[in-house]
């Protein structure tokens, strides 16, 4: 049976410069994985990439997700696949509200119209979990957010969403600890969906501390420098990613 | 109560000397066909260039003012002498140059400047070059930095000025363009060959100084494919109670991946008309950079205008423009996208004090070829007292979808916060103020020369008991 | 039948830019009288045939406006109205046509006025109506217009309006319909703390064209202005936007902010953008901004990344867009008005 997410040897960077160098990483269906790293290892790059950001070009290797190759498919398909990207500077999109967009992603998916009702439902049960104030549906998306406001709106995304596979991209930083507590609540709603997957990138361990781990990569210059079980976090956090990144440049 | 700031006007009193003129030298004022074929004649110019001077006449006959922009009123055109000559040839040799005017340089520095750092300095005393060096780095790397006049005549530049000379800036471009073309007189003209990285910069200097005359230099620069040159003119000019002229024009041909720095400090004195044509027509991936600082005369009008001719061509505009007592400035940019792929960028900046009247202008007009296009343009105008003006003018035309164009101003006093700030860590009201507004000016002083950027700073003195700068 | 100048710039540029005023053929032949909803207290009233203060499209409209013989429309509120004035403007076929109302609202009072400037569907003419404001001091104004004539009708949309001490003026307009629309909002902000907010939507589609120029006079010390232009060019559309922005001496304390947003979704429109700020008073605060183009890459690969494919995601924006300005108000049948006209296009 074909893993959820396979990327085989990944190369991708911006017109100057390459930036991931052969990245090789699978994930399987239900299972929790933290990519790890230093600041500018490629963490985010890897993110965006996987999701289609157009920023990013892939110069070798190929994504598949369930069995099919996505390296060419658009940021749209790859959602309607079931990719779920967490963006760590959400865009502010003023005259559409949270709750008019996600009516509009959702349409696009199942290509029905949705039930008001249930939608609404749905909506105020995710945004309690969030501990969002309701009002917050009908401003416009992450228009005069605050951080910590645009971080749980784009964990209320993933709740309403509900996709196979979640990459939250640094969705901890900036955050004071009650607002680490309520985003874990949300990915931990998340995760009871048995089938769904996670890939948690940070560069701490915060957020992670409510989590199962299943497996850990550690990425340092662009490349998977270290993989493992949940104690690799225990020991980046006691040792910091020194000894990764001298082990990336040993390999360089 | 607030006390105000005496952000003193900026110093006038260093530039302002001047020589007695040799009466005889003056041609008569006032501009007829006959006039222009004496000019023609003393310059011994090519034939083609005399007929030149004659149709620009006409043109500038038949041609309007335009309908906008400050009023030029106080200028009688018949009282402008248009050519002087000066009292010396072109010289390669500092020492031969007649000493009245090695003492003008002597005071503006620039045989300091050229001992340490400056590639070679064409000056321009009354409409002609008076002292031209070029270094023997810079000649050995095949750069051309000479007068216009005598390179005309120079079998290895004359095809190549003569395919642009006017062509950029065509006398039928406005009134003064017209005026221009018939009565120029003196200028640099610079070639960089393909490849080039000319290290230092090279840089000029203007200088005007008999009652009523004006200048009509010309400067032509050339910088072939992947060369790269920074070009300084500084110019400054004494105190007259005679209307003055000054109407110049530069044009910049910036070749295929290559790139061009362009910095001027205007500071003409305070009964100048300075009604400046500057143009650069940019190649595919190639890059024209502005720099400007203008400080100086009665009314101005000036534009530099970049047109983005190739793919992925660039420009660059970082300006400041201080308009005190008695002073209308109407200053600005202008970009043409004229190629797919193209970008530009302006930061421009503007003080308004004492009753004078600052305009910014712009245009930034993206044709509908030039797909995948940015602008950028970012203006910011400080306002020091209720008597002076600011007025932002600037126009957007859009003719393609395919663009992202981005465009925004302020206006405003000089901040209390930022006041308040600098007090608390120890500085008077009057020192914080002049801090701010110097630092205001910052944009283009950081991009500028050390020496240049200290002139600069010099003229926005600001009052600081006893010390200056 | 000459041609008049109207939405002239108070300060011009370059001519070469064609973008210093705009032209039109007008002679009002034939008036246009309202069909009206009153509020309940108000009475219709009318008044000599002029118009005593400045307007955005300006004098020579003015002029022209001057010469017909009916008389023009007006409309007195002395406190605080509860329901709306509603104003309903049909033009017909093929006519020339013309028409002043105006609006005082007296010390301390309040009204919202909702028009709708509407066509038979084959219309062809041209109408203009010019309408004055007067917002006496401490009072509040609301005037939410929707533009739907036909596609063949040119039409002239003209405001003048002057208010007084804290008194507060908004104006939203959606210009939906209309071949050649002229937009003109001027606004003395004479009082101490005077306010006048502007919202403006267009949706422009096959070779429409919509010039407008608003102008915000800052006298009142602390008078604030606020002027919002949002709108999508598809096709071969065309607009001209000129705001001003224009601080005169003791205006102290004033502030003026100023700002357009236009999506362009076709190579063949045309967008020309003159924001204006002129100043002769120095403890202001004024700021404008425009962005003009495409949608962004980041904002496309957000909403891309949510499923919403590219076609879809412009259809969102251009929707989203109108919406800001849509949903100034909350009136119902105006909000319905507008969705069913949106519909239509």
């Amino acid at each position: 049976m074909a893993k959820l997410l396979k990327i085989n040897g990944l190369y991708a960077g911006i017109e100057e410069k390459e930036l991931l160098h052969g990245i090789s990483l699978e994930i399987d269906k239900g299972e929790t994985h933290v990519l790890m790293g230093p600041n500018g290892a490629g963490k985010s790059t890897l993110g965006h990439t996987l999701m289609g950001s157009p920023e990013y070009e892939v110069t070798g290797g190929t994504i598949e997700f369930d069995g099919e190759d996505i390296t060419e498919l658009g940021a749209d398909k790859r959602a309607q696949k079931g990719l779920f990207l967490s963006f760590q500077n959400p865009i502010e999109i003023p005259g559409i509200s949270l709750s008019a967009f996600l009516r509009s992603a959702l349409e696009q998916r199942t290509g029905e119209r949705i039930k008001l009702m249930a939608f609404q439902k749905k909506l105020r049960a995710a945004m309690e979990v969030l501990q969002m104030d309701p009002e917050y549906a009908e401003r416009d998306l992450n228009v005069g957010f605050s951080g910590g406001e645009k971080k749980k709106a784009e964990i209320l995304q993933l709740l309403m969403l509900d996709p196979r596979l979640a990459i939250l991209d640094e969705t901890d930083s900036g955050l004071d600890v009650d607002a680490v507590k309520t985003v874990s609540a949300g990915v931990a709603e998340y995760r009871r969906e048995n089938e769904n997957s996670l890939l948690i990138i940070t560069h701490n361990t915060k957020i992670l501390e409510s989590l199962k781990v299943d497996r850990t990569h550690i990425i340092a210059g662009g490349r998977i420098v270290a993989e493992g079980g949940p104690e690799l976090i225990e020991d980046v956090n006691k040792n910091g990613f020194e000894k990764y990144v001298q082990a990336e440049r040993g390999e360089a | 109560m607030k006390e105000k700031t005496q952000v003193e006007d900026i110093n006038r009193g260093f530039y302002d000397f001047r020589f007695e003129e040799d009466e005889k030298d003056m041609l008569q004022s006032g501009i007829t066909p006959d006039i222009i074929r004496e000019i023609s004649e003393e310059k011994n110019d090519p034939q083609w260039m005399r007929e030149f001077r004659l149709k620009s006449l006409e043109i500038y006959n038949s041609t309007e003012m335009p309908p906008w922009g400050p009023s030029i009123e106080g200028l009688d055109m018949s009282k402008i002498v248009t050519y002087i000559r000066s009292k010396s040839r072109m010289n390669n040799q500092w020492e031969d140059v007649p000493q009245d005017i090695k003492e003008t340089f002597e005071r503006l520095g620039i045989p300091q400047a050229e001992r340490e750092k400056l590639a070679g300095v064409g000056a321009q005393y009354d409409s002609e070059l008076v002292y031209h060096n070029v270094r023997r780095e810079v000649a050995e790397q095949g750069v051309v930095y000479t007068d216009l006049e005598s390179a005309m005549y120079d079998e290895r530049y004359a095809d190549m000025i003569r395919e642009h000379f006017m062509k950029l800036v065509p006398p039928t471009d406005h009134k003064f363009a017209a005026l221009h073309g018939a009565v120029w007189s003196g200028g640099s003209f610079v070639y960089v060959p393909k490849g080039v990285h000319v290290d230092i910069p090279l840089q000029s200097y203007f200088r005007l100084n008999a009652q009523g005359a004006g200048q009509f230099e010309h400067t032509l620069i050339i910088v072939d494919e992947g060369a790269y040159l920074h070009f300084i003119e500084g110019c400054s000019a004494p105190k007259y109670y005679v209307a003055s002229l000054h109407a110049g024009c530069v044009e910049l041909f910036v070749a295929k991946n290559a790139t061009l720095r362009y910095s001027t400090i205007e500071n003409w004195s305070k009964n100048m008309y300075n009604l400046n044509t500057k143009r650069a027509i940019v190649e595919e991936g190639g890059k024209i950079e502005w720099v400007s600082g203008s400080f100086g005369s009665h009314v101005s009008y000036l534009y530099p205008m970049s047109i983005l001719h190739g793919r992925g061509a660039r420009a660059e505009f970082t300006g400041i423009t201080f308009a005190g007592e008695g002073q209308d400035l109407d200053t600005g940019a202008k970009v043409v996208h004229a190629a797919p792929e193209t970008s530009s960028y302006m930061n421009t900046r503007s003080i308004s004090k004492s009753g004078g009247v600052n305009t910014f202008r712009s245009a930034v007009t993206v044709n509908r070829n030039a797909v995948g296009s940015k602008s950028s343009v970012s203006c910011e105008s400080l306002m020091l007292d209720s008597i002076s003006r600011s007025d932002t003018i600037p126009a957007m035309d859009i003719r393609t979808d395919d663009a992202d164009i981005g465009h925004e101003a302020k206006i405003g006093r000089i901040s209390d916060e930022a006041v308040f700030y600098l007090m608390s860590r120890g500085l008077s009201e009057e020192n914080a103020k002049a801090l701010i507004v110097s630092g205001f000016a910052d944009n283009v002083s950081k991009e500028l020369p050390l020496e240049y950027a200290v002139e600069m700073n010099n003229l926005i003195t600001i009052e600081m008991k006893g010390s200056i700068g | 039948m000459g041609k008049i100048i109207i939405n002239r710039l108070p300060v011009p540029t370059w001519r070469s830019l064609k973008a210093n005023y705009a032209e039109v053929d007008y002679e009002p032949e034939c008036a246009m009288p309202p069909s009206m909803i009153l509020p309940e207290g108000m009475e219709p009233g009318f008044g000599e045939n002029r118009c005593r203060i400045r307007t955005g499209c300006g004098e020579e409209l003015s002029r022209e406006l001057d010469k017909v013989p009916w008389t023009k429309y007006v409309y007195n509120a002395d406190k605080v109205l509860d329901d709306p004035l509603r104003l309903y403007f049909m033009f017909e076929e093929d006519e020339r046509a013309g028409i002043r109302a105006e609006i005082n609202v007296g010390a301390g009072a309040g009204l919202e006025v909702y028009v709708i400037y509407e066509s038979f569907e084959n219309a062809k003419g041209i109408g203009a109506v010019q309408l004055e404001i007067n917002a006496a001091e401490n009072s509040r104004v609301k005037v939410t217009q929707l533009i739907d004539v036909s596609d063949g009708m040119d039409f002239i949309n003209d405001i003048g309006a002057k208010v007084g001490s804290d008194a507060q003026v908004e104006i939203t307009q959606v210009y939906l319909g209309g071949k050649n629309v002229f937009g003109g909002i001027y606004s003395a902000l004479e009082g101490y703390r005077s306010v006048l907010r502007t919202d403006i939507g267009y949706k422009l589609d096959a070779d429409r064209s919509l010039d407008i120029n608003v102008v915000a006079d800052h006298t009142g010390k602390r008078s604030e202005s606020e002027i919002n232009v949002r709108g999508v060019l598809s096709d071969k559309a065309k607009k001209v936007f000129r705001g001003t922005i224009d601080f005169k001496t003791g205006a102290r304390e004033a502030k003026g902010a100023e700002s357009e947003d236009v999506l362009l979704l076709n190579e063949e429109v045309v967008n020309k953008t003159i924001p204006l700020i002129l100043c002769s008073e120095e403890d202001v605060e004024g700021s404008h901004g425009a962005s003009i183009g495409r949608l962004s890459d980041s904002s496309v690969f957000y909403m891309m990344s949510r499923g919403i494919s590219y076609e879809k995601v412009y259809e969102i924006m251009a929707e989203a867009k109108l919406n800001t300005v849509i949903r100034k108000t909350d009136d119902e049948e105006m909000l319905h008005r507008i969705e069913k006209a949106l519909k239509r296009r």
